[in-house]
């Protein structure tokens, strides 16, 4: 019984692992990153966009 | 003990404590902004901001462009010489640098290194949307499109 319950763990932990990895990419929180980048697209190009990140700011 | 609490207990408990698995930001309550507030963050974006002062007569003209991975790539050689190219050879390379560590910056910033190829992508999406009708950007076929 014990061989077949540390075969169970063990295959379970590595789903687990692997469910986390695929995770972390199907989780990537998109609008604050897009957020972040026109935060940063904003400072760069002040001159050139009209600033997004302060307008949606506002807004909210 | 059955097999779902053998589970639990040999597999669910110890990675959960040791921080393997956690709560995915979907299903958290609202997503938070992500963290570009640390000093190394913001003195890239000033670095990158400074010389954007130098790219900007190139990427007007179409000698430089943006490319979907959030980097910038020399575009049409012909219209610069030799020595202004050296130079702006250099340039492009400081700017990719500075790109390349902003965007492993913020991921880092956020505990997430995993993240930093989604940020790359995630930027490059935005430059190319938001920077001006005229310039020119790379898409992920290789393809140098002027922007309408």
């Amino acid at each position: 019984m014990k061989p077949v319950k540390t075969v169970v763990a063990s295959v379970s932990l590595a789903c687990i692992v692997l469910m986390g990895g695929c995770a972390s990419t199907l989780f990537f929180p998109v609008k604050p990153a897009e957020k972040a980048a026109d935060k940063v697209i904003d400072d760069v190009w002040p001159d050139l966009v009209k600033p997004v990140a302060a307008a949606e700011a506002k807004k909210s | 003990m059955n097999i779902v609490q053998a589970f639990f207990r040999a597999a669910l408990l110890p990675a959960m404590s040791a921080g393997l698995i956690g709560m995915p930001p979907a299903f958290a309550q609202t997503e938070p902004d992500l963290d570009i507030d640390s000093p190394a963050i913001v003195s890239l974006v000033k670095s990158i901001a400074n010389r954007f002062i130098q790219l900007r007569p190139h990427l007007d003209a179409g000698v430089i462009g943006l490319t979907h991975d959030g980097s910038i790539a020399l575009h049409d050689v012909a219209k610069i010489d030799a020595r202004a190219l050296l130079a702006l050879d250099a340039l492009i390379l400081e700017e990719n640098r500075d790109r390349a560590t902003l965007y492993r910056e913020i991921a880092r910033a956020n505990h997430r290194p995993e993240w930093e190829s989604d940020l790359r992508a995630t930027f490059g999406r935005r430059w190319i949307s938001r920077m001006p009708a005229g310039w020119f950007y790379r898409n992920d076929e290789g393809k140098w499109i002027r922007k309408s």
